[in-house]
């Protein structure tokens, strides 16, 4: 087994087949049912590109994720907290996750998962009116979004406003189905990086297919 | 920094989000899903009576028959099938096993098995709604009141929703496609709109008595139950005349 690193905390494991992993935080128990790969002393927990977009864009060469161990993370959009679980991974004991989400039945695992994860900040809430939770959320390193909404960069871009730090960076995944159907995913994703970088310095963008069809992550940084 | 204050709090807004709805909607997936298993059931049932008697197994067309049939019978043998169909014992099909417990009586009791677990989840839906939704209710089953509350997402969507779309709720695969708009979608499961010469015209006007309904359940919570049946009355009362105005 060849293990090489990526960056903090996530690594490409391989064995007959290359494999993309982050090394467990709470080591014996998987969280969605993914495997579990013990090599020294360390457990590793396989990060499917199937089922998460950052992993998918890591599979597809871009290597510069920012978030390191010990950041704090604005995750929108957190669902059942299956991404949320390999960034609480990477950011390791000392960083912060604030998982947002918006549906109380989608929540239940994300809240679940945040009491045995001490770094998970688990918040039912739109996160389109995050304003209200100003007091509860601190400035962060990273934001991350994935929400399916036709609004999502206007989103985004109000978030970034509210809670990322000066240096900070973020990526936002886009669902170019959700923006509009008729649309060519090319060019939605070209505009949407038209109107990003009046606001952010794009560090790069990533087409997801054939992991995640119609999909897009753009990186971005906070422009100085 | 601690985590259990987010928790606390995420946990209370999970309680306070959930509402009946949730509850009716998973209602209606368990009968959806025994609904599903219960034709699959049949199939196999059906397909061993036609290799033991053929003839009878002809007779019988569709589900509904099928188990009236068999609740008649106490014990699977020709003889007793046969007197129910009014046909000649007589069989060609594969003889019937005399001893012991047969593959075919285990399916018919268990398909009567779910067919009871249907009847209790209906009859939770319909105290749930006759609770929470009795507007609702006066208007059709309670199978398709929480069919429509599952396609939705709630009441209070569904009572947000202009009536063209209630009309169509279920059919959005058609809607979509090429070829013609669809008329109705779910709605098309009552017996007002099913047995209407015009069931568009019919489940328009339905649509949009289930909308009013909805909004005096979520909104001004007052009984309109009166208005209602004048509604409804007004359908089937098109329909026998034959005659659709308005």
């Amino acid at each position: 087994m060849e293990i090489t690193r990526v960056s903090d905390s996530i690594f490409w494991i391989k064995n007959k087949n290359r494999i993309l992993a982050t090394v467990n935080l709470t080591p014996g128990t998987s969280v969605y049912g993914e495997r579990l790969i013990k090599h020294g002393n360390k457990e590793y927990r396989e990060w499917n590109p199937n089922r998460s977009k950052i992993a998918a864009a890591i599979y597809k060469g871009y290597k510069n994720i920012e978030i390191h161990s010990g950041s704090s993370v604005l995750y929108l959009g957190a669902s059942t907290g299956t991404t949320v679980s390999h960034v609480s991974d990477i950011i390791g004991e000392k960083g912060v996750v604030y998982a947002v989400e918006i549906s109380e039945e989608v929540g239940i695992p994300l809240v679940l998962l945040a009491e045995k994860r001490k770094n998970i900040f688990p918040i039912i809430y739109d996160a389109a009116k995050l304003e209200d939770k100003k007091n509860d959320i601190e400035k962060v390193d990273f934001i991350y979004q994935d929400i399916a909404q036709k609004n999502q960069i206007e989103i985004f871009i109000r978030n970034a406003n509210l809670f990322l730090k000066s240096n900070g960076r973020g990526a936002i995944a886009i669902k170019a189905r959700s923006i509009d159907v008729l649309k060519n995913p090319n060019e939605i994703i070209y505009e949407s990086i038209k109107i990003l970088e009046k606001r952010f310095k794009i560090e790069g963008s990533v087409r997801l297919d054939p992991f995640q069809k119609d999909h897009a992550i753009i990186f971005v940084s906070n422009k100085r | 920094m601690d985590n259990k204050k987010y928790i606390e709090s995420a946990k209370k807004s999970i309680k306070k989000g959930l509402s009946v709805d949730d509850l009716i909607k998973r209602q209606i997936d368990a009968f959806d899903a025994l609904n599903k298993s219960e034709n699959l059931l049949f199939k196999t049932a059906y397909d061993l009576l036609f290799l033991y008697f053929p003839e009878a197994a002809s007779l019988i067309k569709g589900k509904d028959q099928f188990i009236n049939m068999t609740k008649k019978i106490n014990e699977i043998s020709y003889d007793e099938i046969a007197s129910i169909l009014k046909i000649d014992s007589e069989s060609m099909g594969y003889d019937l096993p005399k001893e012991g417990k047969d593959t075919l009586s285990a399916l018919i009791k268990e398909i009567d098995e779910i067919e009871k677990t249907k009847a209790v989840i209906e009859e939770k839906i319909e105290n749930i709604m006759q609770k929470e939704y009795p507007n609702l209710l006066s208007i059709g089953e309670p199978i398709l009141i929480a069919r429509l509350i599952r396609l939705s997402n709630g009441v209070r969507k569904l009572s947000m929703m202009p009536s063209s779309k209630i009309q169509v709720l279920g059919a959005e695969k058609n809607l979509f496609s090429k070829g013609r708009r669809p008329k109705y979608g779910v709605i098309f499961s009552h017996p007002l709109v099913s047995n209407s010469k015009n069931p568009g015209k019919a489940a328009k006007t339905l649509a949009s008595t289930i909308s009013i309904a909805a909004r005096a359940d979520v909104i001004s919570k007052k009984d309109i139950k009166d208005e209602l049946m004048k509604r409804i009355s007004k359908i089937s009362k098109e329909n026998q005349n034959g005659n659709y105005k308005g």
